[in-house]
């Protein structure tokens, strides 16, 4: 087989699988959507709830554990790893508090008039915006498990926020109507 | 396996007969006119391909000719699909109609992509026969892609759609996926498969207008109750209660 050919199937195949998977993806997830609690997800929306996700990560803590007396090396990698398993926990919650941010700014353009298409286009860029930034997280994050560099969540946590600014600012309109 | 072949082709004729009776009957014809017209020439094209005998040169003609009137006739179809399944929501409707050429477009890179699949002409095949096989599964293949971003845009928007319309695009998804992949086997495999493939494609053919004839309704034209993106309350709670406990945790750690 040459590789143009291979190339040909794989981009054939290969897109086709990976339409469905989104649109099956897509379609489990609004049938398995139970009512959620009404409510301006903006307004519950809050920066602060994930401070603790910067300092998870930091090495303070570990280096105060490294200068006491019996420690022993396994329990450094032990403490990194539940701080990852727990700075993942906030990273879900930061994703679905997004996805329901997201959601009602769809929600609002979806129900509102043809003044509002650029709108359309500007939530699927935040999407994608999102979509790359906590990718990108959470490959730095699988790096350093490895040992391979650092995470440093400030920029992701300022991207959130301009995110969310940038949403409420544009939203504003629609949902004064 | 001829017999076989024959008796479905017999079927699918009937049950096109039936989907135009069934939309007629609901008063369903105005709203999926394209849909109805698709359907309407099937049975015209067919009667005309049964007139002419099978090994001549004439048939050959008028089946490229019945298959590519289908082609641009569904590419109509889903276009029109798409209007119909927006027509509610004014936003996504204008950014639909600015941005279906782009998505045509992408449909149609994919599809040029995997024009080569099929490029080698096995003993036994009439090349002239392949190539509109390729040209044939290709506009088939876009659009099935098209029918797939439509779906991914319906579905990421919080959106009611009717059920009508979910019904229409998952028999027409079915139908170009089997109609693509179909002809791609035929192109593929040694002449003595093509009279299988063709039974399989005219089976999954039947499969599509009967998924049409029993799901397309009256009372489908009513929007379903599917509000759109949230998560499972209960988990999404339990989790939240969990990060409470970490933060209660983490605010009164002291370092000694």
């Amino acid at each position: 087989m040459t590789f143009g050919l291979a190339l040909a199937w794989a981009i054939t195949v290969g897109s086709l699988a990976g339409l469905v998977w989104w649109v099956t993806r897509m379609a489990l997830r609004r049938r398995h959507a139970t009512a959620w609690p009404d409510g301006d997800a903006s307004a519950s929306f809050s920066l602060d709830r994930y401070q603790p996700m910067a300092g998870l990560l930091a090495d303070d803590d570990l280096v105060f554990l490294q200068a006491q007396p019996g420690y022993r090396k396994e329990m450094g990698v032990r403490w990194k790893r539940e701080r990852r398993r727990i700075f993942r926990l906030y990273l879900g919650e930061l994703k679905n508090d997004f996805r329901r941010l997201h959601g009602q700014a769809r929600e609002l353009v979806a129900q509102s008039g043809a003044e509002s298409a650029d709108l359309v286009a500007v939530l699927m860029k935040q999407q994608t915006t999102f979509w790359r930034a906590t990718t990108a997280l959470e490959f730095r994050l699988a790096l350093e498990a490895m040992g391979i560099g650092k995470v440093d969540v400030a920029p992701f946590m300022l991207l959130i926020e301009a995110l969310r600014a940038d949403l409420a600012q544009r939203t504003a309109p629609l949902t004064a109507a | 396996m001829f017999g076989v072949e024959r008796a479905l082709f017999y079927l699918n004729v009937v049950a096109e007969l039936g989907l135009l009776f069934r939309l007629l009957q609901c008063r369903l014809y105005r709203i999926y006119g394209s849909l109805f017209l698709y359907w309407l020439v099937q049975p015209i094209e067919s009667l005309a391909l049964l007139s002419v005998g099978r090994q001549s040169r004439l048939y050959v003609y008028l089946y490229w000719g019945a298959q590519t009137i289908n082609i641009f006739m569904a590419l109509y179809v889903v276009q029109d699909l798409f209007r119909i399944a927006l027509s509610e929501h004014p936003a996504i409707a204008t950014f639909g109609r600015r941005s279906v050429l782009a998505a045509m477009a992408l449909a149609g890179t994919v599809a040029l992509a995997g024009i080569a699949l099929d490029s080698t002409i096995l003993p036994g095949h009439y090349p002239a026969i392949q190539r509109f096989a390729t040209f044939e599964r290709s506009m088939n293949f876009v659009v099935l892609i098209f029918l797939l971003l439509i779906s991914i845009l319906l579905l990421w928007f919080p959106i009611k759609v009717r059920r009508n319309i979910v019904v229409y695009i998952s028999g027409f998804v079915l139908f170009a996926a089997a109609r693509s992949f179909g002809l791609l086997l035929a192109n593929l495999l040694p002449q003595a498969a093509t009279l299988t493939v063709s039974t399989i494609l005219l089976g999954l053919t039947l499969l599509c207008l009967l998924i049409w004839i029993v799901g397309i309704r009256p009372e489908g034209e009513r929007t379903t109750a599917t509000p759109g993106y949230r998560r499972d309350a209960d988990a999404m709670q339990r989790l939240s209660r969990q990060l409470d406990a970490i933060n209660q945790t983490l605010a009164g750690f002291v370092r000694h």
